[in-house]
């Protein structure tokens, strides 16, 4: 993937264009994580004129206001705008109060040169922001990083053909997080080519204690000598969840009696229980742990034996990046960048066709049966990422196609 | 004394008065899913002329309205599908501005105002628990009979695992579907001398005689959504609504299995394709073939060389039953009252949640057509005895009018 030399930019900060990120939320998951590291970045950089505006509060708050001033939107204004649109909807008038009602929410957001939604899903927000003044003569250049694929794409963009077209034309480059993001967006979404640049996604590289490696360890393992399986995502179907707990129940009788972690998601929640119960009707109460979401992934994944990513449709999930980074073996299946990831090193035995459960158990129970190759696949991926994937190698394309 | 198990018995021999049994039934909605479509066959099962005292109260509507409409006195739908009422709306903006109270008054009060001209009842069944919250706009002395079809997760999703003691205390019968399903309601506060089993039902006919398996067209038009090429194949099928809950996502690991083994055996559902989070990922190979929900499934189904339920949580799958109408072998993950259901050499089901051992059954099944017959046969015999609706009807009214206390 190339990336674009951003020097001259980098070394005349006064010269940078104001810009303002507009992201979904807060939360500790895969856009906006990395969207942190790239203000983080850009702070280093001595780049000013950001500002990051937030849908929603999250975990990440307090690191996001120390990289850039950041403000979240007045939730009771926008659950309002969507109460007042469903009264409407259920009288059988939509009317355009809920667009007016939030624009008002954006009052005290300041004009900037660039507004970039961080998701598809602050998209709405980010043209609200650039289009809620009519009369200005040159709207601000919006730029979109989309970090979802069609589930979720269908998801967060407008149900109306002719809104959802309007939109995604408003937007003037689009970043996709990997090459199965911007066929998306090209073949499905009908997005002229030239408009959309492959940025893919970066981590910072993580660095977890011995201390707190060995700490995960001993909660993972549960002090035994068994190896680790992990996977680390939010409780949601997309993520597959069940099929981690159809995947260690195959592998049950595995001589070396793997224990499974799931590290993400949220104690109590739907996907939780539903987690718990496949656990116990699957017989695996001694052999899957479940962790809710947590800062210190990176202790985690650096104490696991091998990372897996069941997830059915994931743009490029940062915990796989993150494990490769810790030299760990990775098994997914064939979604996003994970494939593009193994077959760069060479192993894509280790991709399986979505939903094949049976098949990620062989090529799980051939890395547990064979700790040598487990280790040259974890160093070949180290390798890899530490030489592709890392903030200071991407973020200079990302700011350049921000700021071009 | 009356035949009519709605009426007041005559006293001393006498029929002082008939007066008939007011039955109000709730139920959550009107889909062609499981707890609508039991409801649909008791109903269907009742005499005529009993069936005009008894008030369907949907939460939802759906497919089965004019069906359930055509067998019983009335059919009222509280809320659209399609879009939230005002009521509703109104509702939810204040639950979530802190004024539940409020929120849930403005929503009992709509309802209440939508029953308004319904005789007023001398029962009420809650037919299924999703059904729960139409409990709250009767009176509190109104005899209340709850038929639990749920198990732990969806059962938590109905009614709120805080209320459900006071939900089980409510009700002064507790039917269940199965055993695992009465012993959930004994461990949520339910006491065992209320519960009353009531399992699922099927007419045990409805497989015999020429137009059983409906019009050959209608298995056309169905194996036409997918490859022309694939009719004359093998076929594993199962049915129902996709999700977590029936395990769709487990059919692509069962299919690439089968392909690895060499077997030319397809596998699909009938029920419609994922949607949401479980949608099968665009642009990719998918294995299974996914077949529209439709009126007569079986038309499909029925061709089947083994029917399986790959459930995560499944109380008394109806389709297990008709599957046993229709002489299917069947394979099945093991949940609620389905290793009962399929003991005894009637089916195969797995020790436990594993998807290894799943695809083992269905391989072992389809390397051996005389044990898929003999199995379709037992099982046959087992819901013709157990599960048919003549069976189970009569005593799901008598519960009825035991509850009403008449």
């Amino acid at each position: 993937m190339p990336h674009l030399l951003t020097d001259s930019l980098l070394k005349l900060p006064s010269a940078s264009p104001t810009v303002t990120f507009v992201g979904h939320d807060a939360s500790r998951t895969g856009a906006p994580v990395m969207l942190l590291s790239f203000l983080r970045w850009l702070q280093q950089q001595d780049v000013a004129g950001t500002q990051l505006v937030l849908l929603s509060g999250g975990q990440l708050y307090e690191e996001y206001c120390k990289v850039a001033p950041t403000q979240v939107l007045p939730a009771g204004l926008f659950r309002s705008s969507e109460y007042l649109s469903a009264l409407t909807s259920a009288l059988g008038h939509r009317i355009t109060a809920p667009a007016r009602l939030q624009a008002l929410g954006l009052r005290g957001v300041p004009d900037s040169q660039v507004v970039v939604a961080n998701t598809l899903a602050s998209l709405s927000t980010a043209h609200l922001l650039v289009y809620r003044d009519a009369r200005a003569l040159r709207p601000a250049r919006l730029v979109c990083h989309v970090h979802e694929l069609d589930g979720v794409a269908e998801r967060v963009l407008p149900a109306s053909p002719v809104v959802r077209r309007n939109l995604l034309d408003s937007v003037d480059r689009f970043a996709a997080a990997s090459k199965s993001v911007a066929t998306m967006l090209t073949d499905r979404l009908n997005i002229d080519p030239r408009r959309v640049s492959v940025i893919e996604e970066f981590i910072e590289p993580p660095s977890p204690s011995s201390r707190s490696v060995e700490a995960a360890r001993d909660q993972m393992s549960g002090g035994s000598l068994r190896p680790v399986i992990l996977s680390v995502g939010a409780l949601s179907h997309r993520k597959g969840p069940e099929r981690f707990v159809d995947l260690l129940a195959t592998l049950k009788s595995h001589p070396s009696r793997p224990r499974g972690v799931w590290l993400g998601g949220r104690l109590g929640s739907s996907g939780w229980l539903e987690m718990q119960h496949d656990i116990t009707q699957s017989g695996l109460a001694d052999s899957v742990l479940m962790l809710p979401s947590r800062e210190c992934s990176a202790s985690y994944i650096a104490a696991a034996d091998v990372v897996v990513s069941t997830a059915i449709e994931d743009p490029f999930p940062l915990s796989i990046l993150e494990a490769a980074a810790a030299r760990k073996a990775v098994v997914g299946f064939e979604s996003g960048g994970v494939v593009d990831m193994l077959s760069e090193v060479g192993h894509s035995e280790l991709v399986l066709p979505i939903g094949d459960t049976l098949a990620m158990s062989a090529a799980v129970a051939g890395l547990l049966s064979n700790p040598a190759a487990r280790d040259a696949v974890g160093n070949k991926l180290g390798d890899w990422v530490m030489a592709t994937h890392l903030v200071e190698q991407i973020a200079p394309a990302l700011w350049q196609l921000v700021t071009q | 004394m009356s035949d009519n198990p709605l009426s007041a018995n005559p006293v001393n021999g006498v029929e002082q008065h008939r007066q008939e049994l007011v039955v109000w039934i709730a139920v959550h909605d009107l889909s062609r899913t499981g707890v609508p479509v039991l409801l649909t066959r008791l109903l269907g099962a009742t005499p005529i002329e009993q069936r005009h005292s008894i008030h369907l109260i949907a939460i939802f509507g759906g497919p089965l309205f004019s069906e359930l409409t055509s067998l019983c006195a009335s059919v009222t739908v509280l809320e659209p599908t399609d879009r939230r009422s005002l009521s509703s709306a109104a509702s939810i903006g204040l639950i979530a501005a802190g004024m539940g109270r409020a929120g849930n008054l403005v929503r009992h009060a709509a309802w209440r105002a939508k029953l308004l001209r319904r005789p007023q009842p001398d029962l009420l069944v809650v037919h299924g628990a999703g059904a729960w919250p139409v409990s709250e706009v009767v009176s509190g002395k109104l005899p209340v009979a709850l038929h639990v079809h749920e198990l732990e997760i969806a059962l938590d999703r109905s009614i709120p695992a805080q209320y459900q003691a006071a939900a089980f205390e409510r009700a002064q019968t507790v039917m269940a579907v199965s055993d695992p399903v009465a012993q959930l309601a004994i461990r949520r506060g339910a006491q065992p001398n209320k519960i009353l089993m009531m399992p699922g039902c099927v007419d045990s006919n409805v497989a015999d005689g020429p137009a059983a398996a409906g019009p050959a067209a209608g298995l056309d038009a169905a194996l036409d959504e997918g490859p022309l090429s694939l009719q004359g194949a093998q076929w594993v099928l199962g049915a129902g609504a996709p999700g977590w809950r029936k395990g769709t996502d487990r059919l692509a690991a069962v299919a690439h299995e089968l392909l690895r083994s060499g077997s030319s055996t397809k596998v699909g559902w009938v029920g419609g394709q994922p949607s949401g989070q479980d949608a099968t990922a665009l642009g990719r190979t998918d294995p299974v073939t996914w077949f529209a929900a439709q009126a007569n499934p079986w038309a499909l189904l029925s061709k089947a060389q083994v029917f399986i339920l790959p459930s995560r949580e499944d109380p008394m799958p109806l389709v297990a039953l008709e599957a046993g109408v229709w002489r299917r072998a069947v394979v099945a993950m093991p949940t609620g009252g389905v290793p009962a259901l399929l003991g005894g050499g009637r089916g195969m089901f797995c020790q436990t949640q594993n998807v290894g051992e799943f695809v083992d059954l269905i391989q072992q099944v389809l390397a051996s057509p005389d044990l898929a017959e003999e199995m379709g046969e037992r099982l046959h015999e087992y819901v013709r005895t157990h599960h048919d609706v003549a069976v189970i009807a009569p005593l799901w009214l008598q519960a009825l009018v035991q509850t009403a206390g008449r």
